[in-house]
């Protein structure tokens, strides 16, 4: 490996500074204390404390799960702090922002006021555990739209909030479902009422800032009939070298008619070229198409986290559903994926697709992991998957493990899956045409991932072009 | 002899039984049986919480106890004479997976050559270097180990070709049996063998409801009702030294009150190949566990399986090919036909190790579902740890193709001749990769019968 080629792949994550802000922190450890203190400071009623007090209960009866492809040493619960605010109250006006934290989203990337105008986006960002800002809240609200902090909803939308939060994924669902819906602290909540076709991109930004602690946020989007929203996510964190845990709950309903697009680019600290630190990143995203011809599309670039755990599902209830997963999971050094997708088909005539591209690269290892289930009553429904890897370096893995499980006889599944390596006859044949072999690989893997990429929006398919070839480039020996 | 029985559930009840067997009279076998024993104390029945059991309950397993067999059959070769192949001249019988002398024939078995019932072969050197040493540890393995009495070894040694295709004919007689029929298969440098594993049903004095192999395989399901349950676990253990050729075929056409759970190992050395067909079609619960490991590098595998099932059929497929060495190939065709309220079950594994480059690996699993109280669940799983590889896999899961029905129909076919032709094609394909003639025929034969019994409700649309 030449040493440019060396250096470019030693480049270090460049999200990766702490912004010295004061926080308020909350001592470490998890009890109903912990539960009831966040619900306090977030002023809740009620019900939502009984319920975080009952997922919780049952979190303490589940088993962490050990059937993922992944490793790691054991998590101590006890040993994370779970809530971190800005100490400088969020205003509503973004003016008063504390000018700290805007120079922190400058430096992402997350421009929050004119440029924001610019580029067209409600942003809704979320620093540590709580929202500070939400951008275009007014000029949705104009159209009926409610786009704000899941704390703010919780106290505005009570109604809403209670019917839908925990419906698709219910409190005791898995393991860290459960502990998310113990101690969740924020997170975004979008309803899109009937027939309103959401005008401009929604977006979030999630940002951990304090070492040692955990981020547990929840996004629950809903959209209502005939309603279409295009959702997106952005994650990063600061560099430690200790491993913190984020377990967030995505949660979207579609009813009849509704369209709801979900895209992220996921870039939280991967931990350094020797495996240290890093977010685990476990996740449960799953929307509920419970509409008639309502469709759901996650679109995903995973490149960031030590481990990423996740399976963004859709749940095809409604009668000619779609769900759609479009994913590219690229693992560099020692980062760890297992990640996929579930379509469970209820409906009739419901179809899904599934398209996952895994890059693994240095030591990592990248599993692909899906379920696609026809229950007896999804009569004509249809499934398409195509699951490729693709291995740069000798001591990476690629794995797959599609689960089928067919219930009835009209139906069709079909699922394809190869694996393969960048071979030297391609970098020959761009070499003759005179493009050098770091430019032919980025060609070749934009070319691999291409089908992915053109389910994002522009701007953001940007982004993962670039961190692409900056997580990749100079793996090629 | 006193009769030994055992609950597969209960440890206790399995190390009672064990411990009160007689000894053998080969010191390898009991050898192994201690080392049965002592895997007992850690292993338990699985159960669908378990990933490997997952879609397949076999609780029924547990809810008698089941006799361990002893007793010699009256059974004489005319009875025999619809299993017989006309290719295999040799051929061992077992019945209950007790070695049956008189129904086999070893007259034509070539000097140097070994094939023998294991306790009777003075081969002691090789079963003691190899019998008992490919297994997994699980429950079904350990039992086999524990209770293991007959078996088949096959030895062929260096630079030797038997053209004869050898075949193992494994009867089930007896209801509330439980048997552990074993076969050790040796095959030496650049020599190669072709191996028939045929497990089938015969009841006893009862011979109107017996299953020839050409005839309608319903005639044994039919039967089954006044029949007892019984449980029959094969192992087998495979070793192919350097450029060592097995052809393996394995008919499973138990009867339809049978369990069937079958376990087959297999060690590839250097350039060896290892080619098998697996058809499964009887049995009311029926596991075929096959693990390949690919030791040397070089070596080559085809396994290909066709499960064809019907009623409340249950049929699971675990395969594993593990490469462990560079240049290695693996092709793996599994299709299940799936008719009436049967559940089919595929989970095929392919493991590429660190430093297994340049291995080049082919999966796939096709479904055709017939009905709609049918189902599947299957997994192709690849999990690739080289990077200079070649591995694909695929999978579906699908009907018969309307417009090729039509296509058929505008020739002039009825609708139901089309759709079991179509349906006999699609199991052919696995069928006509079986070498030994007379039995790839037989087969087809089941097949097409299988195919051209479908009942009118089976047939939706029409």
């Amino acid at each position: 490996m030449s040493e440019i080629l060396q250096n470019i792949i030693n480049q270090p994550y460049k999200h990766g500074f702490v912004t010295d802000i004061e926080s308020d922190t909350a001592p470490k450890g998890l009890s109903e204390d912990t539960i009831r203190m966040i619900s306090a400071k977030k002023n809740e009623p009620q019900w939502l404390l009984d319920y975080r007090l009952k997922a919780y209960a049952h979190w303490l009866n589940l088993q962490e799960p050990h059937w993922q492809n992944v490793k790691h040493p054991a998590i101590d619960y006890q040993n994370i702090s779970y809530y971190s605010a800005p100490k400088v109250k969020p205003k509503l006006s973004i003016d008063e922002v504390d000018p700290e934290l805007l120079r922190t989203f400058a430096k992402l990337g997350v421009p929050l006021h004119e440029r924001m105008a610019l580029a067209g986006v409600a942003v809704d960002v979320i620093f540590d555990s709580v929202s500070v800002s939400t951008t275009y809240k007014e000029k949705l609200a104009g159209v009926g739209i409610l786009f704000c902090s899941m704390s703010e909803a919780v106290l505005k939308y009570p109604e809403l909030v209670q019917k839908y939060l925990g419906s698709v994924v219910p409190p005791g669902d898995n393991f860290y479902a459960a502990l998310n819906s113990a101690v969740f602290t924020d997170g975004s909540f979008c309803f899109i009422p009937k027939g309103v076709k959401c005008p401009m991109d929604l977006s979030t930004y999630f940002r951990i800032n304090t070492e040692e602690s955990g981020q547990f946020e929840r996004t629950l989007i809903i959209a209502e009939e005939g309603a279409s929203v295009s959702y997106l996510e952005g994650c990063t964190a600061p560099a430690f070298s200790s491993n913190q845990l984020h377990a967030a709950v995505v949660e979207l309903i579609a009813l009849d008619d509704a369209e709801i697009k979900y895209s992220t680019v996921q870039n939280w600290y991967a931990g350094d070229k020797n495996g240290v630190g890093g977010i685990y990143n476990f996740v449960t995203k799953r929307g509920l198409a419970q509409g008639k011809n309502s469709r759901i599309s996650w679109t995903q670039v995973e490149t960031g986290a030590a481990i990423t755990w996740k399976y963004p599902s859709v749940i095809l209830l409604g009668e000619n559903s779609i769900g759609e997963f479009y994913s590219v999971a690229v693992t560099n050094h020692y980062q760890q994926a297992d990640t996929g997708t579930k379509m469970v088909h209820i409906g009739k005539n419901t179809r899904s697709t599934i398209v996952s591209k895994g890059i693994s690269a240095g030591k990592s290892n990248n599993s692909y992991r899906g379920l696609v289930k026809i229950a007896a009553s999804a009569e004509g429904a249809r499934n398409y998957s195509q699951c490729d890897s693709m291995l740069i370096g000798q001591q990476s893995g690629a794995h797959t493990f599609p689960y089928i499980q067919v219930h009835n006889n009209n139906s069709q599944v079909e699922h394809e899956a190869s694996t393969s390596k960048i071979g030297e006859d391609q970098l020959f044949y761009f070499a003759q045409r005179g493009i050098d072999a770091e430019a032919a690989v980025s060609m070749i893997i934009n070319g691999f991932c291409k089908e992915v990429f053109q389910h994002l929006p522009l701007e953001f398919a940007v982004e993962a072009r670039n961190l692409l070839s900056f997580k990749l480039e100079g793996s090629i020996g | 002899m006193t009769k030994l029985a055992v609950n597969l559930d209960k440890p206790q009840s399995l190390q009672a039984a064990q411990a009160q067997q007689l000894p053998s009279s080969c010191a390898a076998i009991n050898k192994l049986r201690g080392i049965g024993a002592k895997q007992l104390k850690q292993t338990v029945f699985p159960t669908v919480n378990d990933e490997d059991w997952r879609f397949s309950d076999i609780s029924r397993l547990t809810q008698r106890s089941w006799n361990l067999s002893s007793s010699l059959s009256q059974l004489v070769q005319a009875d025999l004479a619809a299993f017989y192949l006309e290719e295999a001249s040799i051929c061992l019988v077992f019945i209950n997976g007790v070695y049956t002398a008189n129904l086999s024939d070893l007259s034509l078995v070539p000097s140097g050559i070994e094939i023998n019932n294991l306790p009777l072969s003075r081969r002691e050197d090789l079963i003691q270097q190899h019998l008992g040493q490919l297994d997994e540890g699980d429950l079904f393995t350990a039992t086999s180990n524990a209770f293991m009495c007959d078996g088949a070894l096959l030895y062929i040694p260096a630079n030797l070709e038997l053209t004869t295709p050898v075949q193992l004919l494994f009867i089930a007689s007896q209801g509330e049996t439980i048997s552990y029929p074993r076969t050790l298969v040796i095959v030496d440098k650049s020599s190669s063998l072709c191996l028939i594993e045929d497990y089938v049903i015969f009841n006893e004095g009862d011979s109107s409801a017996n299953l020839p192999p050409n005839s309608k395989l319903d005639a044994s399901a039919n039967a089954a009702p006044s029949k007892m349950a019984y449980c029959s676990l094969p192992l087998s253990e495979i070793i192919l030294a350097d450029n060592a050729k097995l052809e393996h075929i394995r008919i499973q056409r138990e009867g339809l009150q049978g369990i069937h759970l079958a376990t087959c190992f297999v060690s590839q050395q250097r350039d060896s190949r290892y080619h098998s067909v697996s058809i499964n079609l009887g049995a009311q619960i029926s596991r075929y566990n096959l693990k390949i490991n690919q030791n040397g590098p070089g070596a080559e595998c085809s396994v290909d399986g066709l499960t064809m099932i019907n009623k409340f059929q249950l049929s699971d497929t675990h395969s594993c090919i593990l490469h462990e060495a560079a240049n290695g190939t693996s092709h793996q065709l599994h299709k299940c036909i799936v008719n009436g309220a049967a559940h089919a079950v595929f989970n095929g594994q392919i493991i590429v190790n660190p430093g297994a480059q340049q291995v080049n690996s082919h999966l796939a699993s096709h479904n055709l579902l017939l009905s709609s109280k049918a189902h599947v669940d299957t997994k192709p799983q690849l999990e690739i740890f080289a990077d200079d590889v070649k591995c694909t896999h695929g999978a579906t899961v699908g009907q018969l193709d309307e417009e090729e029905i039509f296509y058929l129909q505008s020739r002039g076919l009825s609708a139901l001749t089309a759709r079991s032709l179509l349906s006999y094609a699609f199991g052919a394909e696995v069928i006509d990769r079986i070498g030994v003639k007379s039995l790839q025929h037989k087969l087809k034969q089941t097949v097409l019968q299988q195919t051209w019994h479908l009942e009118p409700s089976q047939l939706g649309g029409l």
